[in-house]
């Protein structure tokens, strides 16, 4: 596990999670956490496969933590959607999902072996795609459970 | 049925605006709970909401287009934040239009060039996340920025998402792959998706998954999710288009 990679990786994370925010024009308030999301997700998910957890297990760690680095820095204690937008979306699949989609677009024109090939790697795109996807959502579900067990109310805050 | 009509006014501006179902339809209820109207319930869809209650002892629906979604947070935010000071009797419900004309007059928070560093930004930060090199990340940074920009004033003619997103996402792609030919870098994956990340319609999805989640807006939040996958066909076209034409 190189740490200073990780490191690096976090903070390219934690810029594009702050440019998410400014392009979904949320308030100039939640750039910051914006950042701190990103950066804390990538961290979370990479110190956790350098570990040897799976890719999958490591997002639902790394949105779950996400959640709690909102709340914990967002003024009144809140989880804006658009704080949580920004810091899941890195996370995502988005290669897998693009590689997904121009493989189905160009696999009806192969054939033979290049088909086979095409065919594998459609299929192994579609899958990273949706489990990365759902571990997202249930890394949030989960933080969002601990987050509402440990105050009892409402954390979903208006944008 | 004016309460009414106030109320879908407000959460409209929601709707109209970025916010998830969920909070536009909270919105409506806070609204019309300043009026003391706790009975009436509304039906969103993506096209139309349709709210219905008793008005003058006869049953009454009230029919509003939602129109185009685009992004403005801010005016969302406001929006919802109206909401409650109405429920909680901190604004009166006469100065409901007046609030509501203020909230449609704000711009949105960042200018264009804010807009176009931001997605330069994004780019910059995908194609290093990706495993690109720094001529990737030249190449994305210029590929984003201008597509950000063209993207802006495309917009700013009321022009719909789609069009918008395969012309800007065909402009980006194109240069990033005028950027590949020229030997610049030699990462095209990383390059390519990078350099049309900032149209990525993250926000749909999400929406889509938080009204799926509250399950009354399971279908309004299946909508989002479908148009979501459509923007992200019209992106892979886009490159696609862009790779064939380039490369």
């Amino acid at each position: 596990m190189d740490l200073l990679i990780i490191l690096i990786n976090s903070l390219w994370t934690g810029l594009f999670a702050s440019g998410l925010g400014i392009l979904l024009t949320a308030p100039l308030r939640y750039i910051v956490p914006s950042f701190l999301c990103g950066f804390a997700g990538r961290l979370v998910r990479d110190v956790f496969m350098g570990w040897g957890m799976s890719l999958n297990w490591s997002t639902v760690v790394a949105a779950a933590v996400l959640v709690l680095v909102a709340v914990a820095v967002v003024r009144r204690h809140s989880a804006p959607p658009v704080v949580l937008v920004s810091g899941v979306l890195p996370l995502g699949a988005a290669t897998a999902m693009f590689n997904a989609i121009l493989g189905l677009m160009q696999i009806s024109s192969l054939k033979g072996e290049a088909l086979t090939e095409a065919s594998v790697a459609l299929s192994a795109n579609i899958s990273k795609a949706f489990t990365t996807s759902l571990a997202i959502a249930l890394g949030l579900a989960v933080g969002m459970t601990i987050v509402r067990l440990l105050r009892r109310e409402e954390v979903w805050e208006r944008v | 049925m004016q309460p009414v009509e106030r109320a879908l006014d407000v959460a409209l501006i929601v709707m109209q605006n970025g916010g998830s179902t969920r909070m536009a339809d909270q919105t409506f209820k806070n609204v019309l709970k300043g009026y003391k109207k706790d009975e009436i319930s509304a039906a969103w869809r993506l096209d139309f909401v349709a709210a219905s209650g008793e008005a003058e002892g006869r049953s009454s629906t009230v029919l509003r287009p939602v129109g185009p979604i685009r992004i403005n947070l801010l005016r969302a935010s406001e929006a919802a934040v109206l909401g409650e000071r109405v429920a909680r009797g901190e604004v009166d419900t006469a100065a409901l239009v007046s609030e509501v004309e203020r909230i449609n007059a704000l711009a949105p928070p960042y200018n264009r060039w804010v807009m176009m560093a931001a997605a330069a930004c994004m780019a910059a930060a995908l194609s290093q996340i990706t495993g690109g090199d720094w001529g990737a990340l030249g190449i994305a940074i210029v590929a984003a920025g201008v597509g950000q920009f063209f993207r802006s004033l495309l917009q700013a003619m009321k022009l719909p998402v789609a069009p918008v997103t395969l012309v800007c996402g065909l402009l980006s792609a194109c240069i990033a792959g005028v950027g590949l030919r020229l030997g610049l870098s030699q990462t095209a994956p990383a390059i390519l998706i990078s350099s049309v990340i900032y149209m990525i319609p993250g926000l749909q999805l999400i929406n889509g998954f938080v009204d799926m989640v509250f399950h009354k807006y399971l279908f309004v939040g299946l909508g989002r999710i479908a148009n979501a996958a459509f923007l992200c066909l019209v992106l892979a076209v886009a490159i696609a288009l862009a790779y064939a034409v380039v490369m």
